[in-house]
């Protein structure tokens, strides 16, 4: 997994949650428990696609295709090979 | 314990789960569920009323206090000792249904918590207190300082007092104030999207209340017939709410684009409330019990 998209990621992360860090959030950890929903999902979206400069497709939004760190990296990952 | 329970509110999702966990089929409850589109449409997008505040549909603990399955008391107490007694005093059928501060919402249950007034279920655990949110499910286990400044004014006090019998869920089929026999097709155009502030958070809140309402209807109707058609629906649905606030986040979206799926919404509620309508209609029975 890129270490670079993880920090970026994890970034994001305590923007839209309003944390200080979010070191303490493993890999696997299912973000639900952090306060993940539905709709915060669609402002981590976005803040994704404008720092990733990526269009995450419609059929890849929501809850169940990133809720943990991980999954959020590997689709990027995708993504950025599919281009 | 929270997992599948559909409530509008916080309050109704603990009572929901509580009536659950106590072994009762709460399906009856959620008898009020064939709201239309078109209906949840106008209040939410455009009168503009808040998901959060969103009372076209009766809540559910008016219809058990009405039916006298529950009692549930508001308590304004500002001595926290009081509180904690009333807590340390419940039965097994009693509940205390606490407010918390929007600060401890927001910090301690990671809640989104869009109103001010939050409630969280609350027992006593030897000399602590146990906390249970609904959204996310979350336990925690406080003290009864950490329960001092956490406490937001008031709480529930919840009572069981019998529970739902086949006669209540004959009375809820009756006295349905939505129902899928009275839909009939609707269509929209673009003018009705037109002139509407902040159109985007208002779709996705008429979207919130519509989706809880159809998976209700799923649960509700499978008393009666085989909703399966509209699980089947269900992602499609899950998916517009979903672009709804995506778009709504996007802010550079055209009026064509929320038409567009406002339109394909509206052709999947079209379909499954004619097809609950149809499924329903032939059904010996249920209409004599109707009359």
């Amino acid at each position: 997994m890129n270490l670079m998209n993880e920090r970026m990621v994890r970034k994001i992360l305590c923007n839209i949650f309003d944390r200080e860090t979010c070191d303490d959030i493993s890999i696997k950890d299912d973000l639900q428990y952090i306060g993940m929903d539905s709709l915060n999902c669609m402002e981590l979206i976005i803040a994704l696609e404008e720092n990733f400069q990526i269009e995450i497709p419609e059929d890849k939004l929501g809850l169940k295709f990133i809720c943990t760190i991980y999954d959020i990296c590997k689709l990027i990952e995708k993504i950025n090979a599919d281009k | 314990m929270y997992e599948n329970i559909l409530g509008l509110s916080c309050v109704e999702n603990h009572i929901l789960a509580t009536l659950k966990k106590r072994g009762m089929d709460i399906s009856p409850l959620y008898h009020n569920c064939a709201l239309s589109l078109r209906e949840i449409f106008y209040f939410l997008v455009i009168i503009g009323e808040k998901q959060e505040y969103f009372d076209r549909v009766p809540r559910i603990q008016e219809v058990l206090k009405k039916l006298g399955v529950i009692k549930l008391v508001l308590k304004r107490q500002s001595n926290i000792q009081s509180v904690r007694n009333a807590i340390r005093l419940c039965k097994d059928n009693e509940y205390i249904l606490l407010k918390v501060t929007p600060k401890f919402t927001k910090e301690n249950l990671f809640a989104r918590g869009f109103r001010d007034d939050h409630y969280v279920l609350v027992r006593a655990n030897s000399d602590n207190f146990t906390i249970i949110n609904d959204i996310p499910e979350r336990m925690e286990i406080v003290t009864a300082r950490q329960l001092t400044k956490a406490y937001g004014g008031d709480y529930f006090k919840l009572t069981v007092k019998r529970e739902l019998t086949k006669n209540d869920t004959d009375f809820l089929w009756i006295s349905r104030e939505f129902k899928p026999d009275n839909q009939k097709p609707f269509y929209y155009f673009k003018k009705d999207l037109t002139d509407i502030s902040n159109l985007g958070i208002k779709l996705r809140n008429m979207a919130i209340i519509y989706r809880i309402l159809r998976y209700r209807m799923a649960i509700y109707y499978s008393m009666y017939v085989d909703t399966g058609f509209i699980g089947e629906v269900m992602p499609t649905i899950e998916k517009y709410y979903v672009l709804f606030e995506y778009y709504n986040l996007k802010k550079s979206v055209t009026i064509d684009k929320y038409y567009s799926i406002l339109s394909e919404l509206n052709e999947t509620e079209t379909k499954i409330m004619m097809e609950l309508k149809y499924r329903l209609n032939n059904i010996e029975g249920l209409m004599e019990k109707e009359n």
